[in-house]
């Protein structure tokens, strides 16, 4: 194998990877809050890729206010999981088993409503971020144009997300409840607002991956689906699904790692892999492998 | 001046219809449809052990219902073994399989496991799709043996009273784990592990024997579809599958013991039904949508208020019959 | 000696809980264990009934090496427990949360469930007998068939007690158990440990009401900051420097 082929693989699995990412730090931003994990945020990424597809290629909007437009309604639908199905829940008494199997079904609702409307079929994604016939040449390397969309809007995001953690009074309000909710409480951070924030975060982020999966995968269920959860959980289980960075960084090696293997093994045991992991870390590091910014005992 | 009771004259009529009900109806999809309801009501019987007897939660039941029906149809089809033999070797695979995947439950949390389960019911539907030459892949695998008594080959009046009698056995027993001392030392493991271990009760073998359980009964409904249908292709075997054994489960009811039969029968009918109604286009929006409504709205399930229309009033789930009778006796003995 | 500590030491993340403690119980004798807010003493007993694991030192039962049991081995050879703060089976009830610790002594197996054997029921009878012959003799007979949550505290705390006995312990460890009672309940506490002491079950128990362990304890070992700072008799810790110098340095915080 020649440098080229492994700074190829190298590269778009840290793109395809860092996207994983962000369906783990979906994950991890609902954890820190309320302690569950949401399945019906599985179907963010679906959600705003259809979106962004109905209102630039079909109504004809431009890309900003159509990417804006997605990314917002799919944070309002987080607002919605919180107070639809995650507060009556509460309310009643039920408790993770109730949350988890409620949040699936609505998981399974979203892609039974794609279907009805869109039909099974993938649509082809408006090439906004480049043609796929698109490369970018150097070194004797040729990459999708793609990918450096990629990685612009994840580092835009990233940059945001740190801003808006570590500098703000909302984000500190955030961490803050993350690592203790009575003390939080205590010191006048209000929970309830830090909550809804955290529903919006998580499926802001997801639907935000969904968007640049989209030219990947197409604008399909495949991107509603467990194997697109289970990346994301994967992701968030390496970063003892409490560390917002480690997430990012657990997508990418497991983007890298299902690349590499793609190349060595085979493709059609690509999705294996990262089951794989995730079982591995869940049984074998259940506090997760990349966890520094919060807890330490 | 005799009482009539008419809530036991409605159960007897109930169950009365049940056994006759495939000579009253004429129409074979739908005694079909019976079929796969039961089939159905079989393994969610067993999640609803598992999930709500154990606490423990599987969202790659397909996974062991997969293992099942293809283990099922390679040794009649391809190794031309007799179908029992088909069947528990099915039921003996998904066990093995259950106990495997179990191993994961002792360190982890409920919803940690369920993402280990997901991660398994994805491997198995990969390994479907990419061992074609056990499997037929997309392809599907055909001329799997109907299921025949002498020179009787099964039509679907047959698979029915097979299937219903194979139903009643699986919640007989399940009735007689949940009323015995295995049964209460799941219910105290569920309420508090640590108050459990302390009175003597191992956890871990606890959770295993229900993972064991429920595994097998999805693999042993899975050989049965094998031969009910004749044909295996990948997707019924899919995440979304596992997701609807869920919700039957919910649906029905998970502190109930005949919550799997009920949400089996009206999970596989529902759908069906909505579509012949001319809701053709929405049917499925529809089934998901009363799903979730179920799941907020009404946390016992259905089987809890068709329990409750009986019997007037629920009882703690856990009050053993067998100890119900007896304390009538000692009470009856002092008076 | 029916238990003895060696060494037993539990470090939680850099805290040190249990510093080299080394305690011994004598068989048929009460043992207390006294110490201020947060000196380890639930820890100890968390590490004797196994559900917490020792980071250093030996626990002995009987002779025997039982450190590395497990909680339910632990409870099987004879060595109960009672919690702090009460853990029943609110969803089980009165009787049936006696019957889950009657669990060991099933000798039917899963095919006698299955094919409900005579045997089975035979046995369900017996222990049936066994768990109401409990709660009699601690004042529950006529709650039995209650839910645990219709109980009043002190009845929650017997029951608790009557679960703990039902496993037939050589050792019974008591955590707190006049925590939060009334004084008609106190006394009836009181009582219970005398007849349980008069039965021959050896007890340890910890405690923070002084009355309570001068009634009923034989010997009294003190905690502070995780480590033995006293032991003898409770009339001798009444009046040890080092024990009054702990609480009162508790009080004055």
């Amino acid at each position: 194998m020649e440098t080229k082929d492994i700074l190829q693989n190298l590269v778009s699995g840290i793109a395809i990877g860092s996207t994983y990412g962000l369906i783990g730090l979906g994950v991890v931003f609902l954890w820190q809050s309320i302690e569950r994990i949401n399945f019906a945020n599985i179907s963010s990424a679906m959600l705003s890729a259809y979106l962004f597809y109905t209102f630039y290629s079909e109504i004809g909007m431009g890309f900003f206010i159509s990417f804006v437009l997605s990314v917002g309604i799919v944070a309002l639908y987080g607002l919605g999981l919180r107070y639809l199905i995650h507060e009556p829940i509460t309310k009643r008494g039920g408790g993770r088993l109730e949350f988890v199997v409620a949040t699936l079904m609505i998981c399974v609702l979203w892609l039974n409503v794609i279907i009805v409307f869109y039909g099974g079929l993938p649509k082809p994604f408006p090439p906004v971020f480049g043609k796929a016939t698109d490369f970018v040449r150097f070194a004797g390397v040729s990459l999708p144009v793609v990918y450096f969309y990629i990685f612009l809007v994840v580092a835009i995001l990233m940059a945001f997300l740190h801003f808006l953690l570590r500098k703000t009074l909302v984000g500190k309000s955030l961490r803050a409840t993350a690592q203790n909710k009575e003390v939080a409480q205590l010191m006048g951070v209000n929970v309830n607002l830090t909550t809804s924030l955290a529903f919006m975060l998580s499926t802001t982020v997801v639907g935000i991956a969904g968007i640049l999966l989209a030219p990947i995968y197409f604008v399909s269920l495949e991107l509603g689906g467990g194997s697109i959860g289970i990346k994301g959980f994967s992701a968030a289980v390496m970063a003892g699904l409490i560390d917002p960075y480690g997430a990012v960084v657990g997508g990418i090696l497991l983007g890298i790692i299902e690349n590499f293997s793609t190349l060595f093994i085979s493709s059609t045991y690509r999705d294996v892999i990262s089951f794989l992991i995730l079982v591995a870390v869940l049984i074998f590091k259940p506090k997760g492998i990349f966890v520094w910014s919060l807890h330490r005992d | 001046m005799r009482v009539v009771n008419w809530k036991k004259i409605l159960l007897i009529i109930a169950l009365a219809l049940v056994v006759v009900y495939p000579f009253l109806d004429k129409n074979d999809y739908r005694l079909y449809l019976a079929n796969r309801a039961l089939i159905h009501s079989i393994l969610a019987s067993g999640l609803v052990f598992l999930t709500g007897f154990a606490g423990q939660i599987s969202l790659g039941q397909a996974g062991f219902y997969a293992i099942g029906a293809y283990t099922s149809a390679y040794i009649t089809t391809r190794l031309g073994m007799p179908i029992i033999l088909g069947i528990v070797c099915g039921i003996l695979l998904s066990l093995g399989a259950g106990l495997i995947l179990s191993i994961p439950s002792f360190k982890l949390k409920a919803f940690f496991l369920s993402l280990v389960t997901i991660a398994f019911g994805q491997i198995v539907y990969v390994l479907i799709l990419n061992l074609q030459s056990i499997t037929g892949g997309p392809y599907g695998f055909f001329g799997i043996p109907p299921m025949k008594v002498g020179q009787y080959y099964f039509d679907n009046k047959g698979y029915y009273y097979t299937f219903l009698i194979i139903l009643v056995l699986v919640i007989l027993i399940i009735y007689r784990i949940k009323n015995s001392y295995l049964g209460r030392s799941m219910f105290a493991i569920n309420d508090d592990v640590i108050a459990a271990e302390v009175c003597g009760i191992n956890s871990k073998q606890s959770k295993i024997f229900a993972f064991a359980l429920s595994a097998s009964l999805a693999g042993l409904a899975g050989s049965l579809y094998a031969h009910l249908a004749g044909f295996l292709s990948p997707e019924p075997f899919t995440f979304f599958e596992s997701s609807n054994f869920v919700a039957m489960a919910v649906v029905g009811g998970l502190r109930n013991i005949l919550g799997g039969t009920i949400g089996g029968v009206i999970l596989t009918f529902l759908p069906e039904f909505l579509r012949f109604r001319g809701w053709e286009n929405y049917y499925l929006i529809v089934t998901s949508l009363t799903v979730v409504l179920v799941v907020v709205f009404m946390p016992n399930g259905l089987g809890n208020i068709i329990f409750k229309l009986f019997r007037g009033k629920t009882h703690s789930h856990a009050i053993h019959k067998e100890i119900t009778t007896l304390r009538k006796e000692k009470e009856g003995g002092t008076k | 000696m029916i238990l003895q500590a060696k060494n037993l030491t539990k470090v939680f993340g850099g805290v040190i809980a249990n510093k080299e403690i080394n305690l011994n119980v004598e068989e048929g004798t009460v043992t207390a264990l006294i110490g201020p807010n947060g000196s380890g003493k639930t820890t100890f007993i968390n590490q004797v009934s196994g559900v917490l694991k020792p980071t250093s030192g030996q626990i002995l039962f009987k002779d025997k090496d039982i450190t590395s049991l497990e909680a339910h081995d632990i409870s099987r050879i004879g060595i109960a427990r009672t919690f702090q703060k009460i853990r029943l089976f609110e969803k089980l009830t009165v009787i049936e949360n006696v019957l889950v610790a009657r669990r060991k002594f099933f000798k039917c197996g899963f095919l006698d469930i299955v094919f409900h054997t005579k045997r089975l029921k035979n046995e369900e009878k017996e222990q049936l007998d066994i768990a109401l012959n409990l709660l009699q003799r601690l004042g529950l007979a006529d709650e039995a068939w209650k839910m645990p949550g219709e109980l009043p505290y002190g009845k929650r705390r017997a029951l608790e007690i009557a679960r703990a006995l039902a496993l037939e312990p050589k050792l019974l460890l008591l955590d707190e158990p006049a925590a939060g009672m009334t004084r008609n309940e106190f006394a009836s506490i009181i009582d219970i440990i005398q007849k349980l002491k008069e039965q021959g079950i050896t007890m340890l128990l910890v405690e923070h009401t002084m009355a309570f362990i001068r009634e009923t304890s034989d010997k009294v070992y003190v905690l502070n900051f995780g480590e033995v700072i006293a032991e003898g008799t409770f009339e001798e810790m009444e009046h040890d420097p080092a024990v009054v110098a702990a609480y009162l340095g508790e009080e004055s915080v």
